[in-house]
């Protein structure tokens, strides 16, 4: 009775109100992208943009403007810079990656250094459920159902790109069109989820679900609902497990995420035998 | 026979780097043409050309009398491209969902289509596995099954024979027999001509990036 009435506790906060909306609302859109750019082998994907809009919020931090905005446009630019570099042969592969990561971090490293920012920036490296604001719910749920909304419009273009580009030419699908607004989405679903999951382990969101959802060897359309399904129990789960027991928020849900991973491999192995 | 595939003048490049030179050929409604060459002649690159996902550096191409870069009617073309069952090893994705997914017109002729091929290609029995758990006989009928799907006029196959045992090589060239019965256009570009040659119409070789009047055929099987 006693545990019930602290977890009922939650609610009384409205911080925790807002990480609840704010995260379900991440947990449910983020793994459906998570799923494509795994398709694609761009898995680390989700760690390169973190690191990029870490550096779009010192920015804005340094010209004192707002923060989510700044690291929204960087990641999106990045994103695209990414996007044109693998489309053009530029950068093959993860390539382009490492190079965005490390230029974003090293120039994190300088700015850390140089100029005293208002803000530290450990809260954003591994989340917190106190930097969600209001406005933040509000973007963050126009943001998310966009992205479901495209998704579910354009799911036959998007399932054609990740079984064969040349295929899907052939039908007739802008595909590069397609990758940019894919590699934007992605950006966006990362700038959103930065304050409540961490620039450090957005991937136990986008990405662990996914390869969770996967162990149970589905179609492809119900490996997505099945990482939704996973992403959000862990949001849920994780934000109460940081409750109740003073853990940072990023790393409890990322944490539920691995272990919802751990248990899948080992009855995936089990059930095999 | 109505004229399908005109190609004419067609030259390729990669910056100084010449990959095809001043091909000329014309491929009829009905024919089934072989496009043979040794590994790295550029016969994936004319393929890609073909079906505009890569631009000629100069000449023209045209598909059923429409020049390339004004055709638009996609579905009467069928595509099955090379290795794609290695490329698809990671993907969870069904066979039911992958013949779907090549699908343009609308769920009627989806449905009517699905089971004309489901009696040629017998997948039903396995339609709802993972396309990664298939044997390379089965996936290679589904990947067929699939670039069928709209009904093409004309069906381009790279390297059909590429990581499938025997047994399903010869299960592969009676299906295409049965399909070259029809008056659809078969183009197979392989380098495993003595499989391919009995059921062929024509052998276009590419040597020296450029078609061969009198090829060595000898030389290209590897």
């Amino acid at each position: 009775m006693n545990l019930l009435s602290t977890i009922l506790e939650i609610f009384d906060y409205q911080f925790m109100v807002y990480a609840l909306i704010g995260g379900t609302l991440i947990a449910i859109s983020a793994p459906i992208i998570g799923q494509f750019m795994i398709s694609r082998r761009y898995a680390n994907i989700s760690d390169s943009l973190a690191h990029i809009a870490l550096l779009g919020i010192s920015l804005g931090l340094i010209v004192n403007q707002n923060t989510f905005v700044f690291g929204l446009i960087t990641t999106i630019i990045a994103g695209i810079g990414i996007e044109y570099f693998r489309q053009h042969n530029i950068l093959k592969g993860e390539s382009a990656l490492v190079l965005f990561t490390v230029t974003s971090l090293s120039s994190l490293a300088i700015i850390q250094q140089k100029i005293p920012l208002r803000r530290s920036l450990e809260s954003i490296l591994f989340g917190s459920v106190l930097n969600l604001e209001p406005s933040d719910i509000i973007l963050t749920g126009i943001l998310s159902i966009a992205t479901i909304l495209f998704v579910s419009i354009n799911y036959k273009q998007l399932l054609n790109i990740s079984i064969n580009e040349d295929l899907a030419k052939v039908l007739g699908i802008p595909v590069k069109a397609y990758n940019y607004m894919l590699m934007t989405l992605a950006a966006i679903i990362i700038s959103i989820s930065l304050e409540l999951i961490g620039g450090l382990l957005i991937g136990g969101i986008m990405i662990i679900p996914v390869l969770t959802a996967r162990l149970y060897k589905l179609s492809f359309k119900k490996t997505i609902f099945m990482s939704v399904f996973f992403s959000v129990l862990a949001v849920w789960l994780g934000i109460l497990s940081g409750w109740l027991l003073d853990l940072p928020s990023g790393a409890a849900i990322v944490m539920t995420s691995i272990i919802f991973f751990g248990i899948s491999f080992a009855t995936n192995i089990l059930f095999k035998e | 026979m109505q004229p399908i595939i005109q190609v004419s003048h067609l030259h390729y490049k990669v910056e100084a780097e010449i990959i095809l030179k001043d091909l000329n050929f014309i491929i009829n409604q009905g024919e089934l043409v072989l496009i043979t060459g040794e590994n790295g002649s550029g016969k994936t690159t004319l393929v890609k050309l073909l079906l505009n996902i890569q631009k000629a550096t100069s000449g023209n191409i045209s598909l059923f009398d429409t020049n390339i870069q004004n055709f638009s009617e996609w579905s009467k073309i069928g595509y099955l491209p090379q290795n794609l069952y290695q490329v698809l090893e990671d993907l969870p994705l069904t066979v039911e969902e992958f013949i779907h997914s090549g699908a343009i017109k609308n769920a009627g002729y989806y449905s009517k289509r699905r089971q004309e091929l489901n009696d040629i290609f017998k997948f039903d029995s396995y339609s709802n596995k993972l396309l990664n758990s298939l044997s390379g006989g089965q996936a290679q009928r589904v990947f067929l099954a699939r670039s069928l799907i709209n009904n093409p006029k004309v069906l381009i196959l790279d390297e059909p024979t590429s990581g499938i045992d025997k047994q399903s090589k010869l299960n592969l060239i009676r299906l295409i027999k049965e399909l070259h019965k029809s008056d659809i256009c078969i183009i197979i570009i392989t380098h495993e001509i003595d499989i391919f040659q009995e059921i062929s119409d024509r052998i276009l070789c590419i040597s020296q990036n450029s078609i061969q009047k009198n090829p060595d055929l000898e030389h290209v099987h590897t």
